[in-house]
């Protein structure tokens, strides 16, 4: 079955759960700063993608779209630093695998992002 | 000198009509106690709604304090979770069903009809304006299957029934007819409440208003964590003004509570879909009930228990702050 909204708002959520793991056991102030900018437009994505009917392709789907390219674009950044931010190797691999399946899923419901 | 058979032909009338107003009573003692459970339920997810709103819209400004860099207009901040007009819409849907009760509840013998026929036919032309708005659809679009559609026929027919004259009419048809339509609004609202994962472990897998309050509150309990963490005396980064020790530990105290506010107003929110869960269900029995000429005594009381125990969750909202 091709992915939805709803996979796309589960992507996120995942992914929203670990980076909060990650948050809280970040030992630096640097590191809480960058996490906590990126929870911020995550959460405010999955907030735009609760509101939106993706069906409807109006005025409010084209704000999504073009909101899902930029977070994911800050998101692959993450995926290639998060190793060197926390020390917590699990959670760290949870948030890369999380970020892969963000891109797929996304990749597959707004394909122009 | 009357037959036994045209006896039996003169006495069945009057048994038929003894069997009919020991129906009618039966139906009338009982509708009135289903109305005042279901106003007592449209009554208190209302206030679960507008006290959930007020509460998150507390610790929004808090979150703008914590936040602040003199760049964001404060009067383009909403005053709650929900914009205004999409609280209405659910305000709005809530009043027709407590309407719909006191009608019930009229048709059972109020002497006040007048009155209450101008409030019904006032908030049934409501309802059928409001199921072609923008905002209703807002809510219905990403509904399931083909229940956008549904949930718009069910508004307007509850709007259209208000608007109906029904006072000569008998009663266990009219109620027997709305009762799909009683369903199909209930679960509107219980699918529009949506879920939400709490398991602090795991993400906020889930849908709807619950899901989108969860996350945005986890939001506003980050800010004040950053904010406490930005003003503390350590370090060669300390601002100058930075926290002396009671006004750290008043800060550390607010995300505390907003954590509890939180659990509070999800919890208001799961109970007010258990308490409509059971006004579907106590409107089902009432359609069996004028049926087959029997009490429901039971489903009532479980109706009264869920709005009751709603009522003391979203009055509990206010302890949280």
């Amino acid at each position: 079955m091709t992915p939805g909204q709803q996979d796309l708002d589960n992507a996120y959520s995942i992914l929203l759960g670990d980076l909060n793991q990650a948050y809280w056991a970040a030992d630096s102030m640097d590191v809480k700063d960058q996490l906590y900018g990126i929870i911020e437009i995550v959460t405010s994505l999955i907030t735009q993608l609760v509101a939106t009917d993706l069906e409807t392709r109006n005025a409010a789907y084209d704000a999504l779209l073009a909101r899902v390219g930029t977070v994911n674009k800050e998101l692959k950044t993450l995926q290639e630093q998060i190793n060197s931010l926390i020390n917590r190797i699990s959670t760290a691999a949870a948030i890369v695998s999380d970020i892969a399946k963000v891109l797929s899923v996304a990749a597959t419901v707004f394909p122009a992002a | 000198m009357p037959t036994r058979v045209s006896r039996g032909y003169l006495l069945l009338p009057l048994m038929a009509s003894i069997f009919l107003t020991g129906c009618v009573k039966q139906i009338r003692s009982t509708v009135p106690a289903f109305a005042q459970a279901a106003e007592l339920t449209s009554t208190n997810v209302q206030g679960a709604f507008e006290s959930v709103n007020a509460a998150y819209g507390d610790a929004q400004n808090l979150h703008y304090a914590v936040t602040y860099d003199g760049k964001v207009d404060p009067s383009t901040i909403p005053a709650g979770w929900l914009k205004e007009e999409d609280l209405n819409v659910r305000l709005q849907i809530l009043q027709g069903l407590k309407q719909y009760a006191s009608e019930l509840n009229s048709l059972t013998g109020s002497n006040d009809v007048d009155n209450l026929n101008q409030a019904s036919t006032a908030v049934g032309n409501s309802l059928t304006s409001l199921s072609k708005t923008a905002q209703f659809k807002n809510i219905t679009t990403k509904l399931p299957g083909n229940f956008a559609n549904e949930a718009a026929t069910a508004v307007d027919a509850l709007g259209n029934w208000l608007i109906e004259s029904k006072l000569k009419k008998n009663l266990p048809p009219l109620i027997e007819k709305m009762d799909p339509n009683i369903q199909s609004i209930c679960k509107l609202l219980i699918a529009d409440i949506g879920s939400v994962n709490t398991d602090p472990a795991k993400g906020p897998e889930g849908s709807g208003l619950r899901q989108v309050l969860w996350v945005q509150y986890n939001s506003i309990i980050l800010s004040q964590n950053q904010y406490i963490l930005h003003n503390e005396c350590n370090g060669a980064k300390a601002p100058t003004n930075c926290f002396s020790p009671d006004a750290r530990f008043a800060e550390i105290q607010k995300p505390l509570a907003l954590l509890r506010q939180r659990s509070a107003a999800d919890l208001t929110l799961l109970q007010v879909q258990v308490t409509l869960k059971q006004l579907a269900q106590a409107h089902t029995e009432l359609v069996k009930a004028a049926q087959t000429k029997q009490r429901l005594t039971a489903d009532l009381g479980d109706l009264s228990v869920e709005a009751q125990r709603l009522d003391a969750y979203y009055k509990s909202l206010s302890n949280t702050k």
